[in-house]
C-alpha cells in the first residue's frame, strides 16, 4: 500500500491549489516536482523538472499539429471569413422555422472540424451568432442552447486537440482516434438539428422562419460554404488516405485557411497586422497548452515513479462490479471533472490513470477516447459549472442573456450528447468501425 | 516600461514562428516530392525545436495576460477581503514555481550547451535551447511584477 500516500497527497495538494486558482499548469509542475522531492529526493526531481519536462517534452513531433490546428482556426476568424460563412449558412436555410440555430449547429460542425477548441468555437460562434439569432426574433434560452452545444462538437469533431492529446498521452495513433470520433460527431450534430426541428414544432414562436430567400441567393451560399467543406475534407481527407502525416495536412490545412481567409474574408480585416495578429494568439494558446502539457509530465512521472497509477489502475480493474457499471461511474466522475476542469487538463491527467484500469477490463482505448471526449464535451456544457456556460454568459451580457437561460438552452442538446454517448457505449462498432477499415 | 516591450517583443517571435512553422512543413513537403531521395533528414528537428520557441518566448506575456487556464469558480464565493488574501499566496506560490522553473530550465540548457548537445540528426540542438531560459527568465520577472502589483493594491 505505498502507493497510497503519494496519491493522497498529490491528489489532495494538487485539487486545492487549482481550487485556489493557481494556474492549472503551475498547480500539476509544482505538485510533480514536490511529489518526486519528498519521496524521491532533490536531485531526481530538479532533472526531471529540467530535463524530462521542460527541456524535452515540447518538442514532441505530435505536439507540432496544435499550433498548425490553432492557426488555422485563427486565420479564418480574424480576417472575418467565419462571419461570411455564418451568413452563408444562413441565406442556405432561411425561410425554414430555426434555421439560424441549424446554421450554428452546421457551422459548429464545420468550425469544430476546423478549430479544435471547444471553448474557442464556443466564443467565436458566441460572438457571430448570438446577436444575429436575437435580432431575428429567437428565443434567448434557444439562442444560447444553440451555440454552448454546436460549440462542444469542437471537441469530438476531428480534428480536435482533445484527440490529439488524447492520443499523445496513451501513446496512440492519432489518425484512429480522429476517425473513430467521425460517427459520434455525426451523429451529435444530426441530434442537435432533430431537437431544434422538434422545439419550433412544439413551441411556435420560439424560432421565428424569416423571410425565404430567393434560389439564386441559395445557390450563392452554396459556393461560398464549399470552399470550407473543401478545407475539412483535404485536411481529414489526406489523414485517412495516409497521403500526408497530421503533421503535413495541418500545414496544408493552414494554407487552405489562409488562402479562403484571402479570397472569402472582409477587405477590411486583411491586413498585415491581422495576420501577425492571428500568429501571436496561436502563440499565446499554444504556450497555455504545452504548459499544461509540460506540467501534466512532471506529475505523471511523480505518480508512475510511486507506482500510483499502475496500482489505480489494477485497483479499478479489480472492482467487484461489472465492467459497463465501472465504465458508468467512470463517465460520472470525468462528466464532473469537465464542469470544473479544461480538457487538456482532463485528457492529461485524469485519462491515463482511469483509461489504463478499464483497459485492464478489456476496453478499447480507441473506443474509450471517443468516450471520455464525449463526455469531456458534456461536462463543458453540464450546469452549474460548465466552462462554456460561463464562456457563453460573458458573451451573452452583452446582448441580455443571462446564465440561467443559457442553462435552460443548454439541456435538451446535453440530452443529445448524452443519448449519443449510451450509443457508443452500447455499441463499439459506431466508434470503431471507420477505424478498422482504415487497417 | 521596458519589459512590456521585451514581452511583446518576443511574442511576435513566437507569433512570426508559428507562421512561419507551416511555411516550413510545406517547403520540406514539396522538396520530399520533386526529390524523395534529397530531403534533410534534419528537418522535422527544426520544426521540433520551434515548439520551444512558441512555448517559452510566449510565456511572459500569457502570464502579463493572465492567459493561463485556472479555476476561479471557487474562489469568487469568498469574501473580498479573503478572496485578496488568497489570490497573493496564489500569486506567491506561483512565483516560486516559476522559479523552479527557470532554474531547471536553465540548467537543462546550459548542460545541452556544455555538451554541445545535438539533434539525433546531428542539429545543434543546444543553440536553439537558448530559448527556454530567455523566456522562462522573462516569465519569472513577469510573475514578481504581478506579485509586486498585487502586494501594493492591497495596501492601498
Amino acid at each position: 500500500m505505498d502507493w497510497i500516500l503519494p496519491f493522497i497527497f498529490g491528489i489532495t495538494l494538487l485539487i486545492g491549489l487549482i481550487f485556489i486558482g493557481l494556474p492549472v499548469a503551475f498547480s500539476l509542475l509544482l505538485v510533480g516536482f514536490l511529489g518526486i522531492l519528498i519521496w524521491m529526493g532533490f536531485v531526481p526531481s530538479f532533472a526531471i523538472l529540467g530535463f524530462t519536462s521542460i527541456y524535452y517534452t515540447p518538442i514532441n513531433f505530435l505536439l507540432l499539429v496544435v499550433p498548425l490546428f490553432v492557426l488555422m482556426a485563427q486565420l479564418l476568424e480574424r480576417t472575418g471569413a467565419t462571419d461570411v460563412l455564418y451568413q452563408a449558412f444562413w441565406d442556405l436555410f432561411a425561410g425554414v422555422k430555426g434555421a439560424l440555430a441549424v446554421a450554428t449547429i452546421s457551422m459548429g460542425a464545420l468550425l469544430g472540424a476546423c478549430v479544435g477548441s471547444s471553448a474557442a468555437s464556443v466564443a467565436t460562434m458566441a460572438h457571430i451568432g448570438l446577436g444575429q439569432m436575437l435580432t431575428r426574433g429567437y428565443r434567448k434560452w434557444l439562442a444560447a442552447g444553440a451555440i454552448a452545444g454546436a460549440g462542444g462538437l469542437a471537441i469530438v469533431i476531428p480534428p480536435s486537440i482533445g484527440a490529439i492529446m488524447y492520443g499523445f498521452v496513451m501513446e496512440l495513433p492519432v489518425l484512429d482516434i480522429f476517425a473513430a470520433c467521425m460517427i459520434p460527431g455525426l451523429l451529435m450534430a444530426l441530434g442537435y438539428c432533430i431537437v431544434i426541428f422538434m422545439l419550433t414544432r412544439f413551441i411556435p414562436d420560439v424560432a421565428p422562419a424569416g423571410q425565404p430567400t430567393r434560389v439564386k441567393v441559395r445557390l450563392r451560399s452554396a459556393v461560398i460554404i464549399l470552399p470550407f467543406f473543401g478545407l475539412v475534407l483535404m485536411v481529414m481527407g489526406s489523414i485517412l488516405s495516409g497521403i500526408a502525416s497530421i503533421t503535413e495536412s495541418a500545414a496544408f490545412g493552414c494554407l487552405g485557411a489562409f488562402l479562403i481567409a484571402l479570397f472569402m474574408g472582409r477587405k477590411e480585416k486583411l491586413s498585415l497586422r491581422n495576420f501577425l495578429g492571428a500568429g501571436r494568439e496561436t502563440a499565446i494558446s499554444t504556450c497555455y497548452i504545452l504548459f499544461i502539457v509540460v506540467g501534466a509530465k512532471v506529475f505523471s512521472k511523480f505518480w508512475s515513479m510511486t507506482g500510483v497509477i499502475e496500482m489505480l489502475g489494477e485497483t479499478i480493474s479489480s472492482l467487484p462490479l461489472t465492467p459497463v457499471v465501472v465504465l458508468l461511474l467512470i463517465n460520472v466522475l470525468v462528466l464532473f471533472f469537465g464542469t470544473i476542469l479544461d480538457g487538456v487538463t482532463i485528457i492529461l491527467v485524469v485519462l491515463p490513470i482511469l483509461g489504463y484500469g478499464l483497459m485492464a477490463m478489456g476496453y478499447n482505448p480507441i473506443h474509450l477516447g471517443v468516450i471520455f471526449l464525449i463526455n469531456i464535451e458534456m461536462g463543458l456544457t453540464t450546469p452549474p459549472l460548465g466552462m462554456n456556460l460561463f464562456i457563453l454568459g460573458g458573451v451573452g451580457e452583452k446582448y441580455g442573456v443571462g446564465y440561467t437561460e443559457t442553462v435552460r438552452g443548454a439541456i435538451p442538446f446535453l440530452l443529445v450528447d448524452a443519448t449519443v454517448l449510451l450509443l457508443v457505449i452500447a455499441f463499439p462498432s459506431l466508434a470503431l468501425w471507420i477505424p478498422s477499415l482504415l487497417h | 516600461m521596458k519589459i512590456d516591450r521585451i514581452s511583446d517583443m518576443l511574442l511576435t517571435v513566437a507569433g512570426l514562428t508559428c507562421i512561419s512553422l507551416p511555411i516550413i512543413i510545406l517547403i520540406f513537403v514539396t522538396i520530399r516530392w520533386q526529390y524523395p531521395h534529397g530531403i534533410p533528414l534534419w528537418s522535422e528537428d527544426i520544426c521540433q525545436m520551434l515548439l520551444w520557441f512558441i512555448t517559452y518566448l510566449a510565456a511572459g506575456y500569457v502570464i502579463r495576460v493572465d492567459g493561463h487556464v485556472r479555476v476561479n469558480v471557487f474562489l469568487e464565493k469568498f469574501p473580498s477581503k479573503i478572496r485578496k488574501y488568497i489570490e497573493l499566496a496564489t500569486s506567491a506560490v506561483c512565483l516560486i514555481t516559476g522559479l523552479l522553473a527557470a532554474l531547471a530550465g536553465t540548467r537543462a540548457a546550459a548542460v545541452a550547451w556544455l555538451e554541445h548537445r545535438k539533434t539525433f540528426n546531428d542539429l545543434p540542438e543546444y543553440l536553439f535551447a537558448v530559448v527556454i531560459p530567455i523566456g522562462l527568465i522573462l516569465m519569472v520577472f513577469e510573475m514578481i511584477r504581478l506579485f509586486r502589483a498585487q502586494i501594493k493594491r492591497k495596501g492601498d
